[in-house]
């Protein structure tokens, strides 16, 4: 091998796993950690249990193995503890600690530089305060999972705790006992098939403590349950998922309800020329939490203050002087900035030709005056809820959920004005899958849309915290890395994607390998807006997928040194090859002979100076590393797919010629063999390789 | 020490790369990754690794399950096979030995720098 085995480079390896690994480490500490609480407070139960001691279990293996002994045997206390089945809250104390001590040996308190948002931050050294009787009200749970039999509950309480998120879960019967020591941000509540049943009630009960209720209907739902779920409250109406993408999307959405926290601040800007009407707007919409009120009455001033308060949406007097609604409501409209703006116009004349002008200039909705304190309330809230999940639903990619391009040149520009505040380099990745085209034409659509599922999903767990993440369409994603070089996040990439290799799908018994390759470019370096840092890294990425499959490169790498020959005839008998290469090479083909079998599989397959042939023939009867093993290592490196691979045996017997054929060989020709065949099947071969 | 195809199989991303790095680096090993026992099934019937490092806990099909579906197949029957694991109370490992086909046991955490050597004092490479 030509690899030194330094132990420097094996640790340097371990860390950029390790790192890699990192959030799901956080996740897993989260979990033991929710365990412990649950049991502070006496409500552990069973599943939670469960999950704490096989996450202690994981953690056993993988600390250790890291170099992280302390944490390894913490871990390993931890399973024991809960292996034991707990129940006496007071042991919860002893096991408090050793979460911090777990967390301490992990390094995981330490990186308070980069917290991860998706989990609860825990007080650090308030062991004395731990037995407070008051649940602690950072951890309580956010989400509540109430199932009526049809919802499998489990498998969305896996998915929303490896987010992080910490989730409890009720039948409609348990639910007012839960709900009396229990305030969740978000209730995902079965919806009942019949009308009036136990499901609209849960529904309604949530909604009435202000949870935001995302109601899950059996599929083939009639219109009449789905109405009557959104009648009772329910905000979101989704069906109960099928495959694994419908879980993860469910648990996503469920989980960006939780994390976007309590009533979204929204910014409403009023205009109206009466100061008594303004009023009366800012009492109606205080009261009602609708959000912060900035109010205007005089109308000159309506541009620079509109500019200056980007509110979330417009309410317009219509009769003003000197300027009227409509007219404003024209002004708004004419700026590419807000044209999605949410107008309400307030008029107190409603016949049709005032309703159509106010229409015509843009405007969303009306109120009539006198303004009637409900109406007011509900229509905002209305209008301000919608254009929040159209605007959630048009910065997402529906196929994997990932955000879109248009959320992620949002995302980038806000982490370029860190990345100026903070003096902290950024990166840009553009990420594209290989031979993606392949697996579209052989397996069809369906797969081809689960290996870009899988995909985003391992992207998103790999680029968590202050990094972005979006599918740009087809196979192409792109990710933001926030206080990293270049070059280290041409490592990461390939830390990341080399895992990537990891989720390959398995159909009809065969494995669909899932792999890419990306290009990265860096903040000012390699330019400065979206556009420019994307042509930088999708250059680099051209060059990866010229030198090969699998490459990641940063922007202005040359490309790998390449060698192109016709033929690569790997034969160890010296005469035998001598001829065949001197015979091609007369024939005006170029030829390289590699004498040995571990020779033609580290110049075939090897990523330093990768041997690039039309064709290779390949001796079977190789001594030290067979033959087959060769084809082996070739049809595992694609090289079988690449290139065209004529095997040659001395034995002329069926079976042989079969088995090299199934390994991934083009064709077969038998020792003896005359010459001219040879060559013409070369000939052959060579002109069906692009 | 001769290079060979090793199948290294964990759920676990983090684990099963460090095992990766560590027998292709320090091994010097050609090295094939799986992430649960049904791709472990299908890359040992298809690639011929000569030992598969089979992690013992995972969902869905576990290590030992793995293991004799491995002796199923006439593709990978034979193909050697060592358990990595956490457990470390004999009550638990014990019965693992038992399993068709399984030639050791290496336990959890490991010592990348020493794994490929442990892998070959218990095959006699």
């Amino acid at each position: 091998m030509t690899d030194e085995p330094s132990a420097d480079r094996i640790r340097a390896d371990a860390a950029a796993i390790w790192r890699e690994a990192l959030p799901r480490t956080t996740r897993q500490v989260a979990v033991i950690d929710a365990a412990v609480t649950a049991l502070r407070h006496g409500r552990l139960d069973e599943q939670g249990r469960e999950e704490a001691q096989l996450q202690a279990h994981r953690l056993v293996g993988a600390a250790g193995t890291f170099g992280f002994d302390e944490a390894s045997s913490t871990a390993r206390e931890l399973e024991a503890f809960f292996e034991s089945h707990p129940t006496d809250p007071a042991d919860a104390v002893a096991a408090t600690r050793l979460v911090g001590a777990l967390r301490d040996g992990l390094d995981l308190g330490a990186d308070a530089d980069a917290p991860d948002p998706t989990v609860d931050p825990v007080p650090q050294g308030s062991a004395e305060a731990e037995d407070d009787a008051e649940p602690d009200p950072i951890e309580a749970p956010r989400v509540l999972v109430v199932g009526a039999g049809q919802l499998p509950v489990r498998p969305v309480v896996t998915h929303l705790r490896t987010r992080g998120v910490a989730v409890e879960t009720a039948t409609p019967d348990e639910l007012d006992e839960v709900l009396g020591h229990l305030t969740p941000v978000v209730a995902v509540v079965e919806a009942c098939d019949d009308g009036d049943a136990d499901g609209n009630q849960a529904i309604a009960r949530c909604d009435a403590l202000g949870v935001r209720v995302l109601a899950v209907v059996p599929s083939g739902s009639s219109t009449r349950v789905r109405v009557g779920a959104l009648r009772a409250g329910a905000r979101l109406l989704l069906d109960v998922p099928t495959t694994v993408g419908e879980w993860s999307q469910l648990a996503d959405t469920v989980a960006s309800l939780a994390m976007t926290g309590d009533p979204p601040a929204h910014r409403i800007l009023a205009v109206d020329d009466d100061e008594t009407v303004l009023g009366l707007i800012r009492q109606v919409l205080v009261q009602a939490e609708a959000g912060e009120v900035v109010t205007l009455s005089d109308p000159a001033h309506f541009w620079p203050e509109l500019n200056r308060v980007e509110p979330d949406l417009l309410l317009l007097d219509i009769e003003m002087p000197g300027m009227d609604g409509v007219e404003l409501c024209h002004l708004v409209r004419s700026h590419p900035r807000w044209q999605q703006l949410p107008v309400v116009v307030l008029s107190a004349r409603l016949d049709p030709t005032t309703v159509d002008r106010v229409y015509a200039a843009g405007a969303d909705d009306f109120v009539g005056k006198p303004v009637l304190a409900a109406e007011l309330r509900s229509r905002i809230a209305h209008r301000l809820e919608r254009t929040r999940l159209h605007r959630l639903l048009a910065e997402t990619d529906p196929l994997t959920g990932l955000a879109n391009r248009r959320r992620f040149e949002m995302d980038l520009a806000r982490l370029r004005g860190i990345s100026e505040r903070q003096k902290t380099p950024l990166c840009l990745a553009v990420v594209d899958l290989d031979k993606f085209k392949r697996v579209n034409d052989r397996y069809g659509h369906d797969v081809g849309d689960e290996v870009l599922r899988r995909t985003a999903a391992h992207l998103r767990d790999a680029f968590r915290g202050e990094d972005a993440v979006a599918r740009l369409g087809g196979e192409e994603f792109v990710a933001a890395m926030l206080g990293i070089r270049r070059d280290d996040a041409v490592q990461r990439l390939r830390v990341v994607l080399g895992a990537l290799a990891g989720k390959d799908l398995v159909v009809d018994g065969s494995a669909v390998h899932i792999g890419a390759s990306a290009g990265v470019a860096e903040y000012r370096q390699d330019g400065v807006d979206f556009e420019a840092l994307y042509r930088a890294a999708d250059t680099a990425l051209r060059v990866a997928k010229a030198a090969g499959r699998g490459i990641v490169l940063a922007a202005g790498t040359p490309a790998p040194e390449r060698r192109e020959v016709d033929v690569a005839v790997v034969e160890n008998d010296e005469v035998l090859g001598e001829l065949l290469c001197h015979t091609l090479t007369t024939l005006g083909y170029s030829c390289e002979l590699l004498a040995d079998g571990p020779q033609a599989v580290e110049r075939l397959t090897g990523t330093r100076r990768p041997l690039h042939v039309k064709t290779v023939l390949l001796d079977i009867d190789l001594p030290g590393r067979d033959g087959f093993e060769v084809l082996h290592a070739l049809a595992h490196h694609g090289v079988t797919e690449a290139s065209s691979v004529l095997v040659v045996s001395a034995r002329s017997s069926d079976e042989e010629a079969l088995r090299a054929l199934r390994a991934g060989a083009t064709d077969h020709i038998a020792k003896p063999f005359s010459v001219p065949l040879l060559v013409e099947k070369l000939h052959r071969l060579m002109a069906g390789t692009r | 020490m001769t290079s060979r195809r090793v199948l290294v199989v964990d759920d676990d991303d983090a684990i099963r790369e460090i095992a990766a790095v560590s027998m292709r680096a320090v091994g010097g090993h050609d090295v094939l990754t799986a992430a649960s026992g049904a791709e472990a099934l299908v890359v040992a019937a298809t690639q011929s690794p000569d030992v598969i490092l089979l992690d013992v806990m995972m969902p869905e099909l576990d290590g030992p399950t793995t293991a004799s579906r491995l002796q199923e197949d006439d593709r990978s029957r034979g193909i050697p096979v060592i358990l990595l694991t956490a457990k470390v109370h004999a009550r638990d490992t014990a019965p693992l030995g038992r399993v068709d086909g399984v030639c050791g046991i290496i336990a959890k955490p490991f010592d990348p720098m020493t794994l490929p050597q442990q892998v070959a004092q218990m095959l006699g490479w």
